[in-house]
């Protein structure tokens, strides 16, 4: 397996969804997708654990702005009704304007990524690396390339796919990590604004 | 998209790519983007003729042999029409899916990943 709707829908990070209608044409790019509105009250166990590194990711979680989720599943829904009459439904120039920027290092940065999901498929990180290196230095706001490198890494366990980042006395083989990058950004640029 | 041919075949660059190589150029939904001479010749496809054109990277794999080729660019944006590609994915079970099998409904495409 490999990721493939980064390279054909533009997909940056998770969740995200792209509406595609009867005529297999786009009316929604790529955008954060939600399963139901915000929950308010709930607090992560998370914010409490004793390993910093988790504690401080929780709390950058806590921070990230989820833009549309109060509204998202109505919009899916008027659609699902209305089809092409609904008013979630954009103009084609829309889509295509929203469907954020790709340019030759973007481009650049996909064919590295592809290169390094292949080699590490093949048991190879060691020629995957340089790779992923390369897709993270050419899109460094295309969260996918660095939280699947990350992934891959790091420690065993449930958490694994929480802590993305350096650990205690290992070295870390890549430039930033998780904690760090939405440290520098800031969690609310963590997912791109985005209205219905 | 790998590739262990830069001329690939004009079957193979449409399914890796999602353009068609047609006389009217390199063809996408109703997108079509001209060609110069010699981007194809016999069926098969001068990739850095045509990746130079559509914004596309070629990138080569140390090994040799091997090349990727990223997505276009020249629209300057993700997408450069709104016709969706077809993916090619695979079921929990292993099986095959077409997006495309889908056409005629409505769909949600939604990205998620463990990691």
């Amino acid at each position: 397996m490999a990721h493939q709707v980064d390279a054909a829908f533009g997909v940056v990070n998770i969740p995200n969804a792209v509406w595609i209608d009867e005529n297999f044409d786009i009316v929604r790019p790529a955008e954060p997708a939600w399963p139901a509105p915000r929950a308010t009250g709930v607090r992560s166990p998370l914010l409490d654990s004793d390993q910093a590194r988790l504690a401080a990711i929780a709390g950058q979680a806590t921070k990230i702005v989820s833009w549309t989720a109060d509204e998202y599943g109505d919009a899916v829904r008027d659609w699902a009704r209305n089809g092409a009459a609904s008013h979630y439904v954009l103009p084609a120039d829309d889509v295509l304007a929203r469907s954020g920027r790709r340019d030759g290092n973007g481009s650049a940065a996909a064919a590295h990524f592809a290169l390094a999901q292949h080699f590490e498929r093949d048991g190879r990180h060691d020629r995957a690396l340089p790779h992923f290196r390369a897709a993270h230095r050419l899109a460094p706001e295309n969260w996918t390339y660095k939280r699947q490198a990350w992934s891959l890494t790091g420690p065993e366990g449930p958490l694994k796919r929480f802590w993305q980042g350096p650990q205690d006395g290992q070295e870390w083989e890549y430039d930033s990590d998780w904690l760090a990058d939405i440290e520098s950004s800031g969690a609310e640029t963590y997912y791109r604004p985005t209205q219905l | 998209m790998l590739l262990d041919d830069l001329m690939p075949t004009t079957a193979a660059f449409a399914a890796a790519t999602g353009w068609k190589i047609e006389s009217r150029g390199a063809c996408k939904g109703d997108l079509c983007v001209p060609l110069p001479d010699g981007a194809y010749r016999e069926e098969r496809v001068d990739v850095a003729v045509v990746a130079e054109r559509l914004g596309m990277a070629v990138v080569p794999a140390e090994s040799g042999g091997l090349w990727a080729v990223g997505p276009e660019s020249f629209s300057g944006r993700a997408l450069s029409t709104v016709a969706a590609p077809d993916l090619e994915l695979q079921t929990f079970d292993g099986q095959p899916f077409s997006l495309s099998s889908l056409r005629g409904t409505r769909m949600v495409l939604v990205a998620w990943a463990p990691y």
